[in-house]
Order: C-alpha cells, then sequence, then structure tokens
C-alpha cells in the first residue's frame, strides 16, 4: 500500500507539469465525502484531454475500491455549436458505471437552455447504467432526422434544437438532450472504462481474487469469477468459491457461477459431486442446467449419480427432471454400486406409472 | 396393447414380408430387416403411394441397408427399382443420389437413382437367384438422399405398374395384403396425429376416463418438437381465463429451449413415456391413416398402415380428432377445409391480401454444423441452384429461417419442398466448404440436417367459428372461450434479399409480427362443421390464414389438445356429438377447463421462447 501512495504521489506531482489546467473542483458530498485511502491514477485519453488526464481511486481498508472517479470537462458539439458540460462520472471496482455528481453551480442544460429537472438525471442514469444502450452504435449524426434541404452542419443548434431526435430514440433518451446523452455514455464506456479495467486486471492475483470473490458486492464477484476465468491458473483456488456463488439469490450470479463450470472441469469427479451437492438449494432453472452439464459431459460419476437419485428419492428433484437423471446412469454405475441398482430397482416398482416405465425402458436398453 | 404390437412388428420382420406369386417377388424397402443407416420417409406415402428407405448421410455415404428374402423358385429375374433423381427440378442430367443393389453379394444391373423425373421403375438387369433365399443389399455411393421405395424381381419381361393406384393394387396383391385391414380396435376416441396437438387430446382424454387410440406416422412423438424436426416449444400456457389449461405441456414439454440443436434437447423419451404412463391411451406408432369409412356425415373408422411392415389396421370410434397438422382425416372424410390466403372481402382482414391466392407459410429443413479437430471434406454439390460469394451464406446453422415452398402445394408438392430444402443446404455448405469460405469453414462439419420437413400451414378445417384478425385486435371474447392464443400474430414471407439472389427460389424467410393481447380461442373452432364427430387440434383447426399466424406455435397447439380431449370425454359421456358440447354441455367444459388435467407436480420449465405480447387485456 505504502508503495503505491509513493507512486500516485509522484505521479500527482508530474501530472502538475503536464497539465496546465486547472484542478478540478472536487464537491464535498456524495461520492467524495465517502472515507476510503485516495490513489491516483494518471492516463491519457486521446479523446478527452480537457477532462484531464487523472483517475481516482477511492480503496477500503481492505485495498478493495470503493469506486473510481473521473472529472469530466467536455463540449457536446456539433460543426462548431457547443456547449460545455462539466460533472463527476463514478465507476465500480468492477469497472461497472456507478453514479455521476454535477457541480451545484452548473447544472446540465437542454438544447433550450433550460435546466435539466430531477426526472431528467433520473432518465440519464438509466441511458447510463444500460450497458447495452441503443446510443452504444450510434454516432453523432445518427441522432437526429435533418430535412433534405437543410445543411445539417448550419441549420440546427445543440441537442437537435431545430431538427427533431430521431423517432427511434426519442423514447430512451432525455428529451432535448440527445446529444447530451450520447456524449455521457460513450464517456462511460470508453477509454476511461477501458482504462479501469486495465488497472484491476493487474490486480488479478491470488490475494485480491481471493477479497472480490468473498466480499458482499455481487458486481464484484462477478469480476472475480470472470478474471479467475481469464487466469486458469486459479481454477484449483477459487473454484470451490464459485460453486458457492451457484446458490446466490441473485439469478444472473448463480447463472454466471454455473456458466463458469465447462464441460472439460466436469471431468473433475470432485466437480460433479459437488455440483450436484448444491443442486438441492438452488433455483429451479438451475437445478435443470446442472443436470445439462452432466450430460454433456458424458461421463457422470458414481457419486454424483447416487446423490442425484438420493436428492430425486427425497423429492428435492421433481418428477419433470427424471428423465434427465437417468440419461446418466450407466450400467457401469447399476454394477458397480449396489445403492444405485437399489434406487433403481425400487424405481423400477415405483407406483408412479411414469417413473416405473422410464425405468424399466433404461434396464431394459442396458 | 402396446406390447402385442412390437410382438406383431418382430414377427412380421422376421419373416420379412408376405406370400410371393410364383413368379415376382416384391420387396418393400421400408420392411428391410437391417436398414443400415438408411432412414424411412413416410411423408409423401399419400402421393406417390409409400414410405421408402432414404441414404440420408449428409455427404457421407451411409451404411448398406440389408435383409433376406425368399424367392419362390430359382432361376432368372428381371429386377426393377423403384427410385428416381429427386434433383431434376433443378437440375438436367445425373442427380446426386447413387446407390447400387446388391444380390447375394454381386452388384445388380447400373448405378441406380440417378435419373427419372418422378417416381419411376428403373431397370437393375437381371439376376440368377440359385437358392430359395437370397441376400439383398442396398449400398449407397454418396450420402445424398438416395431413395428406393420398392424392389421387384420378376420372370415376367415388364415391370410393375408406375400408376400409383394401379401401383397401389399389385402392392396388395404381391405382399398379400388382406384386402379387409385387421381390426385395430374399437376405443372411445382416436386421435390420429402425435405431434404435440395430438400427443396432449389423447392424454387429456385418457386421463378423463376415455380410451384413446393415439395413431403417429412415426417413431417418436411430438412432431416439429420432436427431435426429428426440432423447433422449440412457443407461447405461454397457464394463462387466463383457464390458468390450468397447458398443465400437460408442462408435463410434456422440453425443459430447455432453441431450434436445430442436438437430439437430446427434445426430450423424446419424456413425451413417450408420458403416454405410455396413461393406461388408457393405445399407441400406436408407425402407422399413418390413409382412409376413413363414413357412415353418412359420420367417421366410422380410420384404416392406419404401419410404415415399416405395410400391415394395415382399422380403429372405429364414435369421436375422432384430427391432429395430422394437414388436415387428412377431414380431408378423407369430405370436411369443409380452406388452403392458401383469404382475400381482404372475405373476412375483412386487414392483414389479408386484396385478393384470395395460394402462399402459405413454407416448411423447414433446419440444419447445423460442429467444429472439429481437422479438416473435414464435404463433396462438391451442384445441382442447379448456383451459390457464389454474392449469394452464399455465411452461416453455420440454419434454423426455421429456412424455409421453403410458400409458392408450392404444401400437400401436393411436398416431396419437391422437402427436396428443395435439402439441395439448398447442401449447395450453400458445398459453396462454404468449397469455394467462398474454404479456410473459414475447413474443420466445420455437417453434422444434422432434419429429413422430417417441420411444416407450418397446408389445410385448415373449417369449425362453427373461423377465427380471424379482428376477433383477436378487437378482443372479441366468445362464449365459448377456451385455449388462449398469445404469441404474436406471425407471418412468414419471402425474404425480399433471399428473392434478389434467388427470385423465385427462395430459401429464406422473414417474420412479420402484429402483437395481441392473450386471447382465448373459441372452442367452435375445434370440430368440423360438417363432419359430425371429428376434432381437431393443432394448424390444421378453423382459423384463416392469418388468424393461423399466432395459434400455430405449439404451446398453443397443445393446449387445444386439452381442450380437445375435455370436450371429447363430455361428448362420450353424453353420447353427443363435438358441436352439442357446445350446444347443451358448455359449462361442464369449463369445469374441466378451470380444473385442469394435469396429473404430476412438475416445476414449470416452459418460460422459454414465450414470445412477445400486449400483456393481459
Amino acid at each position: 500500500m505504502a508503495s503505491i501512495h509513493k507512486y500516485t504521489v509522484l505521479i500527482v506531482v508530474l501530472s502538475g507539469m503536464l497539465y496546465s489546467g486547472t484542478q478540478p473542483e472536487r464537491p464535498i458530498t456524495g461520492f467524495w465525502a465517502m472515507e476510503g485511502t485516495l490513489l491516483t491514477h494518471i492516463f491519457e485519453d486521446k479523446t478527452d484531454s480537457l477532462s484531464g488526464p487523472e483517475l481516482f481511486e477511492l480503496r477500503d481498508e481492505n485495498g478493495i475500491p470503493k469506486w473510481f472517479g473521473r472529472h469530466i470537462f467536455k463540449d457536446v458539439c456539433i460543426s462548431g455549436e457547443c456547449k460545455m458540460i462539466r460533472l463527476w462520472l463514478f465507476w465500480d471496482g468492477a469497472g461497472n458505471y456507478l453514479g455521476l455528481q454535477v457541480p451545484d453551480a452548473e447544472p446540465l442544460t437542454k438544447s433550450d437552455h433550460t435546466e435539466f429537472e430531477p426526472a431528467d438525471y433520473k432518465k440519464l442514469e438509466e441511458i447510463l447504467r444500460d450497458t447495452a444502450s441503443v446510443l452504444k452504435n450510434l454516432k453523432q449524426e445518427d441522432l437526429i432526422v435533418v430535412p433534405d434541404s437543410i445543411n445539417p452542419y448550419q441549420a440546427y443548434e445543440v441537442d437537435g434544437y431545430t431538427a427533431a431526435t430521431q423517432p427511434a430514440l426519442s423514447e430512451v433518451v432525455v428529451k432535448d438532450a440527445v446529444y447530451s446523452c450520447h456524449t455521457l455514455w460513450h464517456s462511460v464506456y470508453g477509454p476511461v472504462q477501458d482504462t479501469i479495467h486495465q488497472i484491476l486486471d493487474k490486480r488479478a492475483n491470488k490475494e485480491y481474487l481471493a477479497k472480490m470473490i468473498s466480499c458482499s458486492k455481487n458486481e464484484y464477484i462477478s469480476w472475480a469469477i470472470k478474471s479467475i476465468e481469464k487466469h486458469p491458473e486459479f481454477h484449483e483456488a477459487f473454484y470451490n468459491d464459485v460453486l458457492k456463488h451457484i446458490t446466490s439469490d441473485n439469478q444472473e450470479l448463480a447463472k454466471q457461477a454455473l456458466d463458469y463450470f465447462k464441460p472439460v472441469f466436469l471431468d473433475d469427479s470432485n466437480i460433479q459431486i459437488q455440483l450436484v451437492d448444491v443442486l438441492a438449494e438452488t433455483d429451479m432453472s438451475i437445478k435443470y442446467e446442472i443436470l445439462w452439464k452432466l450430460i454433456g459431459n458424458g461421463k457422470a460419476n458414481e457419486q454424483a449419480v447416487l446423490n442425484l437419485l438420493v436428492l430425486f428419492n427425497e423429492q428435492k428433484i421433481g418428477v419433470g427432471a427424471y428423465n434427465l437423471i437417468l440419461r446418466l446412469v450407466t450400467l457401469e454405475h447399476m454394477q458397480e454400486n449396489e445403492q444405485i441398482a437399489s434406487i433403481i430397482h425400487n424405481l423400477s416398482e415405483n407406483e408412479n406409472r411414469y417413473i416405473r416405465n422410464l425405468t424399466i425402458r433404461l434396464l431394459e436398453n442396458q | 396393447m402396446k406390447i402385442v404390437f412390437v410382438l406383431i412388428t418382430a414377427l412380421v420382420l422376421a419373416l420379412n414380408g408376405y406370400p410371393q406369386s410364383k413368379s415376382t417377388v416384391f420387396l418393400e424397402a421400408e420392411s428391410f430387416q437391417n436398414k443400415g443407416a438408411w432412414v424411412v420417409d413416410q411423408q409423401f406415402m399419400d402421393l406417390m403411394g409409400s414410405p421408402y428407405l432414404m441414404a440420408h448421410g449428409m455427404g457421407v455415404p451411409v451404411a448398406d441397408a440389408e435383409t433376406t428374402v425368399e424367392f419362390p423358385s430359382t432361376g432368372e429375374y428381371n429386377v426393377f427399382v423403384r427410385t428416381f433423381n429427386w434433383t431434376s427440378p433443378w437440375h438436367k442430367g445425373e442427380g446426386p443420389g447413387k446407390f447400387q443393389l446388391i444380390v447375394n453379394r454381386q452388384k445388380a444391373g447400373t448405378d441406380l437413382g440417378a435419373e427419372g423425373s418422378e417416381w419411376l421403375w428403373q431397370p437393375a438387369g437381371k439376376v440368377n437367384i440359385t437358392d430359395s433365399k437370397a441376400i439383398i443389399n442396398l449400398n449407397d455411393l454418396t450420402g445424398f438422399n438416395g431413395r428406393v421405395d420398392a424392389i421387384c424381381f420378376t420372370k415376367e419381361n415388364t415391370p410393375p405398374p408406375s400408376d400409383v393406384k394401379a401401383l397401389g393394387k399389385f402392392r396388395k396383391k404381391h405382399l398379400g395384403i388382406p384386402a379387409k385391414p385387421e381390426k385395430g380396435g374399437n376405443f372411445d376416441l382416436v386421435v390420429i396425429g402425435g405431434g404435440v396437438a395430438g400427443t396432449a387430446a389423447a392424454i387429456s382424454a385418457a386421463r378423463l376416463g376415455m380410451q384413446v387410440a393415439l395413431i403417429q406416422d412415426r417413431p417418436v412423438l411430438g412432431g416439429n418438437n420432436s427431435s426429428e424436426v426440432r423447433v422449440h416449444l412457443g407461447g405461454r400456457i397457464n394463462v387466463e381465463p383457464f390458468p390450468a389449461l397447458g398443465d400437460v405441456i408442462k408435463e410434456i414439454g422440453p425443459s430447455r429451449g432453441g431450434n436445430a440443436q442436438p437430439a437430446e434437447y427434445y426430450e423424446d423419451e419424456k413425451k413417450m413415456e408420458m403416454v405410455l404412463a396413461e393406461e388408457n391411451i393405445s399407441l400406436f406408432t408407425n402407422f399413418r391413416a390413409f382412409d376413413v369409412k363414413m357412415k353418412g356425415s359420420r367417421i366410422a373408422e380410420v384404416n392406419a398402415r404401419h410404415i415399416e411392415t405395410s400391415k394395415e389396421l382399422v380403429f372405429s370410434a364414435p369421436l375422432f380428432a384430427d391432429c395430422t397438422g394437414d388436415g387428412t382425416i377431414g380431408f378423407l372424410a369430405g370436411a369443409d377445409y380452406a388452403i392458401g390466403r383469404e382475400g381482404r372481402e372475405e373476412f375483412g382482414e386487414p392483414t389479408a391480401p386484396e385478393k384470395a391466392d395460394k402462399l402459405t407459410m413454407g416448411s423447414s429443413v433446419q440444419w447445423y454444423s460442429v467444429e472439429e479437430n481437422q479438416p473435414a471434406d464435404f463433396p462438391v454439390f451442384n445441382y442447379g441452384v448456383d451459390f457464389n460469394e454474392q449469394n452464399t451464406e455465411k452461416v453455420t446453422m440454419g434454423e426455421w429461417t429456412w424455409e421453403t415452398g410458400m409458392n408450392y402445394d404444401q400437400i401436393n408438392d411436398f416431396e419437391r419442398i422437402r427436396d428443395y430444402g435439402l439441395l439448398v443446404v447442401y449447395s450453400n455448405w458445398s459453396s462454404l466448404k468449397n469455394s467462398v469460405a474454404k479456410e473459414e469453414y475447413s474443420n466445420r462439419r455437417l453434422e444434422w440436417v432434419a429429413y422430417i420437413a417441420g411444416k407450418r400451414e397446408s389445410r385448415r378445417l373449417l369449425g362453427d367459428v373461423i377465427l380471424k384478425e379482428q376477433d383477436m385486435t378487437d378482443y372479441v371474447v366468445y362464449p365459448d372461450a377456451s385455449a388462449p392464443t398469445t404469441w404474436t400474430i406471425d407471418l412468414h414471407y419471402p425474404d425480399p434479399d433471399n428473392t434478389k439472389h434467388f427470385p423465385e427460389k427462395e430459401f429464406k424467410s422473414i417474420a412479420v409480427h402484429k402483437k395481441i393481447h392473450p386471447y382465448p380461442i373459441p372452442y367452435r373452432c375445434f370440430y368440423s362443421r360438417n363432419v359430425d364427430n371429428l376434432f381437431m387440434a393443432g394448424r390444421n383447426i378453423s382459423v384463416t390464414h392469418v388468424a393461423l399466424g399466432t395459434v400455430r406455435v405449439m404451446r398453443t397447439t397443445g393446449m387445444m389438445g386439452e381442450v380437445v380431449g375435455m370436450a371429447a370425454s363430455i361428448a362420450g359421456k353424453n353420447n353427443s356429438s363435438p358441436r352439442e358440447v357446445y350446444q347443451h354441455h358448455l359449462s361442464e367444459l369449463k369445469s374441466l377447463m378451470e380444473k385442469g388435467v394435469g396429473k404430476y407436480d412438475v416445476e414449470n420449465m416452459q418460460n422459454y421462447n414465450e414470445g412477445s405480447t400486449l400483456g393481459p387485456k
């Protein structure tokens, strides 16, 4: 930590020499009021030199980032017609958009120079959180409809004052602020975010990943799982932690944790057994996905099969999944494991005709 | 009942056929004892007279089919093989479906299957039979869908007749098929067609106490949702006004979605065992219905033929359900039906064309490829439809959008429609592999191409109500509101981009959607208006072409089946007709629809491909 401080201080001094603009004023509320250790990263953003080269990071006592922040001072322009916007953008410790802060004295404005209303900020927040926004693949010239007779470089003002916003966009942007929305979305998902990802990628060591995967924030856990995927050398150390997250209440995280286990990982019997162990505690769709993963691997471990059959007998897996469980049972399992043979035998006499028939068919086909 | 039929089939196959005449041995290809990797194709038997064997190897020759035949006498026989060049509509010249006939390990005649523009008896030389038994092999040479209907060994000089009707008589005579079919049984309800609608109808009726025969012309159930076609279920179940409808679909439906995926996705075994678990259902797989006997305006019997053994059975019942998709039973019984698009004036539908025409949605031959660790070759395949840098589809799989035959008759041109689907898949793949993307596709191998085409539309049997577009867009709810349709009005047209490259030979489609609120279909769409004891469920119900756009997805057709099963149980109990269920027993039907016919407490895994609706009205 100490070395980072030293490095940071040096960088700040250096930045003072390179960057001749005024140091951005830091708000005393919101993100900037949080406690932690502040670091400064310097990076070169050729697309936005006015905003300065500083990327701030606030860390908690464990060295985990609370946020990354950058001061944005940028012009929103269409061929000469410009206005400047000033604000702070923040990302979380996994590089996801976290929020923005606008100086009290310089609220965002629209094409008619009126100030953003609270509802407009709310809308803007929604837009900036949307990683798949329609703005992603649009250039500035795609944002408005210009009548053929008008020279688009002379006839309208910033944010589509005289020309209409593209009808398809009008629902998804802040009214009369289409250029601001576009500029800010691309600021959030542009070079700054790439830099944050690079900084975080460099930290992907065992100690750091251990902190990230065991923290309480789903986004950080998600980042950790992605990092472990990128660095197979950490698989052994962390796959147990990833397994635990399959039972997460957060569906997206649970799915990501399960998806981590590629077919090749299931060649490890322990992983098969542990997947079956967590299965009982998972949501229905995850349960089925675990079964499909085992089927996809093509060779189910004996203990895993036994555990599945026990779970089925205990009605912790529904009738609808029984045919999938049977796809995993082989003659070898039945010959080599008395418990499996016994359960299968009993199921072949089950009072439920569907279960009975499926089991008998399995025995006939072996 | 089921076990009995397995035994009969085995016995017939062991003896291989029926008594033959003294000078002629007639051998149905589909009855070969060992089919090797040839597949039985029954889809066109109503057109060309018989199921046939096909070498569907996707460019790799398939393993031989082999059988042993008893000859009434030794001596020299002329040999004729019924086959044809399936690419002939597009290519003048030798076709790709070449195979050889091998008799007692000796090739008979020339290569077969590469000539002729329609089914014909191709001479295969003479063979000298020296023993009472001979081993016959079909040896595929290309893997490109060579096909064999039958082989005739005769001491006469002329081949069997070519005319389908005359050939039918010839078959019966030489195979010794009894003039009168054997009894398949008397039932309370006979359901013809084991797709999702028919399967659900049979289960529903059986659970309500009816003795049901379910007749299906394939070895698996599920139709378009089976591993043979691989279309996933669509639409929503368990919605108002009868949330219990869909419980059967929940039980039989695959747990994951996806079109053109590996076979195991479609969970054929689940559908099969759910049916076999019903004691009241007698399942007749591999039987295709081909005739009906009428008593006045009622169907008295349905005749069905086994697609491998040619055995014929007759089924009788007071009630029948046409779940064939093509409305085959209704058609044979003289039921009123529509086909193609209605003109706008007929029903006032905004989406209908100004003038009526015969355009339908098409049929899909889906396919996919896999990446191998080493290069995988594919033969050059160019039979009349040219693929080049500009028009080759650079894809690794083809799902519903690979759709053919919109401008053709989906009944009478169906073999050509399916074959065109095969032709474009192979031609496009050949172009990728051998020409326009050689490097990129070097290690890709064609893993699966459907030979059972997924059909969307053909005959629509007409009921007391014909559902139309405005019923749904204006939300006109009828007193007999029943199974909900939730999918958009989703109509397919030839893809304009594809038309540019392949004018009048399109094989890609686009879908045009119109959103609707979930809408309960009137029960009166589920029975024929002029065949008094005929129910319908599936895509052949009483709707306009436009309305078909929404009702045709399989969770919806399955719920139609559930309702038909319920209505049949009421009709059976009251000795009444489907119409009288509406007239006199509608409240009973509503009670059943409220209660549902679910049996197992299964998780609802039917949350994929639910489609886009406007939400509840």
